[in-house]
């Protein structure tokens, strides 16, 4: 039976400084370093997020790499912070992409990571402990949704993270919107449902 | 942390949640980049060509050259009409002179003079590896981690056109592109420098210039005046290496490379080193001369962990290079009566590494249990024997010492299903004991 489909709600338009993103962005475009550095300071978290859950190794390389290309082509962005938004993950998606395909040649599932555990051991600085301490329940979120099937841990990424609306996600990933909707709506039930070991045994597929 | 806790909001505040500290830690880094590309931005735009994008994107593969990257990056426009400021021009040029970038005014001028004033020699390498024109010292090399032979075959790097630009349609696909970089090295047969206190493997043609012997000076910077005029490194690239990039447990990689001097031209003959990145900091692996075009191929040793490599002549690296170990994963299942063991063995994983068991509902990938590989890197997970066939999924997660793999199992009541051999290196394509959807 198909599970009933609930909108989700703009992830926008809760708890993030939307005017002062936008105004950034503005400041930015202008060339105004303040205004980059607070861009930065929002969406570079949820672009490493997005790309470790991905499954890329060298997220931060490919991080660097989009940006690289953001600031090249900044001043002549036009569009808001939405566009902004969708703008920047396409060209982390893209380079992801090129990536995984020269390391492994036809390789068709996106390989998910323990985005938790890998920065458990990647932190090597004095204050590791306290970051991790800090960042316990993204971490063992990120590792749930790394759970999931890897299109549809995509789908939550570029939803939630990132804060994509559903038509730029569904551009992104070539689905309809409401492909989009009833995805990340079943995946978030299914994380919210299957957290921790199960201990009934498999069924049939 | 159990299911209770976890509801979907709770679960899109931590998903959401701010940066934290080590994930905002280059910030000045990054906002160097923006400063860097809008000094630049004022720059004629370049003709588009895909050498160039290739080479430019290679900067990006390694983060120690952070500030060369950014410079470049953002001004290759400018770079490749020699319209930026002297400084800058010089910092494209030295790494993106393999692809046509120009060097500096003053570069031009001092390499014309250098050209007619008496050589001088390479200034010693930071690693202890020294050129060819430099008077060869007593390094601290260690002989153990010489090259060895490889069975790798090399690959080219991962060159990516451009696939988004912000009037562009995001859903355009970008195209990887490939670049042979055939290798004239035959590391089964590396012949040694009686001088170089690290094992060799000198590739391609013979060198044309003698390899200096004289002793250990405490004035490095004399002239030999036995070494012919040598143009120093202004440039070292890594033009492939290892089997895309991965290696399978306990195996070798091949790392190519090229070192030009400052008008572009290959330096043959010159000492460069291969490095490996360990936790505290750049080691060498091994040290190899640059054949007559300039090319140089080194095998690394055996990996037993994914690692970072790159090469270094001269004072000069090339950006990092991203090695990664694909683990090999085994399952198998054992019924005994009601109680069904899924047993996995994983290569090149480790003691403590996370192992998920997920089973197929409804479509969807759910996640069963979760263990951790023992010290001989095997995991075991016993399940309710199922009333029908149940297909598994054991994935290992990716780590900072190796990437992803992931196994399929089949279990049907009544039957044992033999072990399944590893997805890896391609993990949706895992063989499995009874065939997969």
């Amino acid at each position: 039976m198909r599970a009933p489909v609930v909108e989700l709600d703009d992830f926008r338009d809760h708890d993030e400084p939307m005017t002062e993103l936008e105004l950034a962005l503005v400041a930015a475009r202008a060339g105004d370093e303040a205004g980059f550095a607070t861009l930065w300071r929002d969406l570079h978290p949820r672009l490493l997020r997005y790309l470790r859950v991905r499954g890329d190794e060298g997220a931060e390389d490919l991080a660097a790499e989009t940006w690289m290309h953001v600031v090249k082509g900044l001043a002549a962005f036009e569009g808001g912070l939405a566009d902004f938004r969708a703008w920047l993950f396409t060209i982390a998606r893209h380079r992801a992409i090129d990536q995984g395909r020269a390391r492994s040649r036809g390789l068709s599932v996106v390989p998910v990571a323990d985005p938790a555990e890998a920065a458990a051991r990647e932190t090597t600085a004095p204050s590791a402990e306290d970051d991790a301490a800090e960042n316990q329940a993204t971490a063992a979120a990120l590792r749930l949704v790394a759970t999931l099937p890897p299109a549809q841990a995509e789908m939550v990424m570029l939803r939630v993270v990132a804060g994509l609306d559903v038509a730029h996600v569904a551009s992104l990933l070539d689905k309809r919107p409401g492909a989009v909707r009833v995805g990340v709506h079943r995946a978030l039930k299914t994380l919210s449902r299957t957290a921790g070991p199960r201990p009934e045994g498999g069924e049939e597929s | 942390m159990n299911g209770d806790e976890h509801d979907e909001a709770s679960l899109e505040r931590a998903l959401r949640a701010p940066g934290t500290p080590s994930e905002l830690s280059e910030e000045e880094r990054y906002v160097a980049m923006f400063r860097a590309a809008r000094a630049t931005d004022a720059a004629p735009t370049p003709a588009p060509g895909g050498a160039r994008r290739a080479a430019i994107r290679r900067l990006g593969a390694g983060s120690t050259l952070a500030v060369v990257f950014a410079v470049a990056s953002a001004g290759v426009a400018a770079a490749y009409s020699s319209s930026l400021p002297d400084p800058v021009q010089r910092a494209f040029h030295s790494v993106l002179a393999p692809i046509g970038v120009p060097p500096s005014d003053s570069q031009r001028q001092a390499t014309a003079q250098e050209a007619r004033t008496t050589p001088e020699p390479t200034p010693p390498d930071a690693s202890a590896a020294p050129s060819p024109a430099s008077p060869t010292t007593s390094a601290s090399a260690d002989p153990s981690t010489g090259p060895s032979p490889s069975s790798s075959e090399s690959a080219s790097p991962t060159t990516a056109a451009d696939s988004a630009s912000p009037s562009a349609d995001p859903s355009g696909s970008a195209t990887p592109t490939d670049s042979a970089s055939p290798s004239a090295t035959d590391p089964a047969s590396p012949t040694t420098d009686p001088t170089d206190p690290v094992p060799t493997s000198p590739t391609g043609a013979p060198t044309t210039s003698p390899s200096p012997t004289t002793t250990p000076t405490a004035q490095p910077s004399q002239p030999t005046p036995t070494v012919p005029p040598v143009a120093p490194p202004a440039s070292v690239s890594i033009v492939s290496a290892g089997a895309g990039q991965r290696v399978a447990p306990g195996g070798t990689a091949v790392v190519a490379g090229q070192v030009r001097a400052a008008d572009g031209t290959p330096v043959a003959s010159v000492s460069v080193v291969l490095q490996a990145r360990g936790s505290s900091g750049w080691h060498r692996i091994s040290v190899a001369r640059t054949a007559a075009d300039g090319s140089v191929s080194m095998a690394t040793g055996p990996l037993q962990q994914s690692t970072s490599v790159r090469l270094r002549a001269g004072g000069v690296a090339s950006p990092a290079w991203r090695l990664v170990l694909q683990p090999t994963l085994v399952a198998s299942a054992q019924t005994q009566g009601a109680v069904t063991s899924l047993s996995v063995s994983a290569t090149g994983g480790r003691a403590g590494d996370s192992v998920v068991l997920l089973v197929r509902r409804d479509g969807l990938l759910v996640q069963q249990a979760r263990g951790v590989l023992d010290a001989a890197g095997t995991a075991r997970f016993d399940v309710p024997t199922p009333a029908r066939l149940t297909r598994y999924v054991v994935r290992l997660p990716a780590t900072p010492t190796h990437a992803f793999a992931q196994t399929r199992l089949a279990v049907t009541p009544g039957t044992t299903p033999s072990p399944s051999p590893s997805a890896s290196p391609s993990p949706s394509g895992s063989a499995s004991a009874s065939p997969s959807p």
